[in-house]
């Protein structure tokens, strides 16, 4: 796996913060198999290259956002620097940003984005955006 | 060269530590003194405070919430005040609540109150239908928005408090029947949309 340990510790630092994703994954109907996004969501990061140049630039971002949320209680920031905290693990080029874009699939701010849609369209919508991550992804990080 | 940008990283990473526990452990004013100046009883109106549910304080804990029971003429509502100071995820998005409850809303309009306006909403699940109003209050200017309520909590909290007044949620729903009569509210208990 890439990533520096220094890496990994930002990426435990934007886990400490985000830890209300599990709460919002378990109760909240709109939320609901959020964690399958989340899992589908990571899942390019296992073919990655390893070893490829990664962007640090990418950790202090997830590092301020992560803050932030910390400061002012906004978990939106916290779900954010976990994503990016991720990417900061993976060998960087431009084509990942669609696949960084769509982390949005496993976050509560998709349900909140769709609540006037049915519950099962926004379920729908969530695993169809998580799927196309992987898609995103693959084609960012396949060796 | 990458060691020292690891180090750098890592002494960015102590010092986001160190920050976020500091911020944890300020204490931020709230708004208990505004929650206490709503009267029990008055001219036109009792009411009593009614405990909230186990899954009511589960949610909404740390927080401060406020549930009383008004009976103002005939009518009987339920005003739950929420004061998201000790831990703002306490306070929802109403309508992402309803929503997220099953309740489909049916319609949705903004009512004038003292210092802003309020949103009445009728909400339909099955073969029920009831109505609910709420606003966001910071003791001055009363608004709808959640999208102006989270930038009021953020700049609070980025600041230590000094941007302003802690904004509270406030919901009112009808006891008994479906409807609520907000106007005669407005008139029969003006201090309920003041404070």
């Amino acid at each position: 796996m890439n990533g520096s340990r220094v890496e990994w510790a930002v990426v435990v630092f934007c886990v400490w913060h985000s830890v209300d994703l599990l709460t919002a994954w378990r109760y909240s109907p709109l939320d609901r198999w959020g964690w399958l996004a989340f899992v589908l969501w990571l899942a390019p990061l296992a073919w990655m290259r390893t070893g490829a140049g990664r962007w640090t630039a990418l950790a202090w971002i997830a590092l301020a956002l992560a803050l932030t949320s910390a400061m002012a209680q906004l978990n939106v920031l916290a779900y954010a620097a976990l994503a990016v905290s991720l990417a900061a693990l993976a060998p960087w080029s431009w084509r990942a940003l669609p696949w960084l874009a769509l982390s949005v699939a496993w976050m509560p701010v998709l349900g909140w984005a769709c609540q006037s849609l049915p519950l099962n369209t926004v379920t729908v919508l969530r695993l169809t955006l998580a799927a196309a991550s992987v898609v995103a992804g693959w084609r960012a990080f396949r060796k | 060269m990458k060691t020292t940008a690891n180090n750098f990283l890592w002494i960015g990473l102590a010092v986001a530590v160190v920050l976020s526990l500091a911020w944890e452990f300020i204490p931020l004013n709230d708004a208990s003194a505004r929650l206490e100046k709503l009267p029990v009883q008055g001219l036109g109106f009792a009411g009593r405070d009614v405990p909230l549910s186990d899954t009511e304080a589960a949610v909404y804990k740390p927080a401060r919430v406020m549930k009383r029971l008004y009976q103002v003429g005939k009518e009987r509502v339920v005003l739950v005040a929420i004061d998201g100071s000790r831990d703002r995820h306490a306070v929802h998005d109403p309508l992402y609540c309803f929503h997220g409850a099953g309740w489909n809303v049916v319609t949705s309009r903004d009512v004038a109150v003292s210092g802003g306006s309020a949103k009445l909403l009728t909400l339909k699940k099955n073969d029920r239908t009831v109505e609910a109003v709420f606003w966001f209050s910071d003791g001055t200017e009363r608004h709808t928005s959640v999208l102006r309520y989270w930038l009021q909590t953020t700049l609070r909290r980025l600041t230590l408090g000094c941007s302003g007044e802690e904004p509270l949620l406030v919901i009112l729903q009808p006891l008994t029947g479906t409807t609520l009569r907000w106007d005669r509210l407005l008139v029969c208990f003006p201090l309920l949309f003041e404070f």
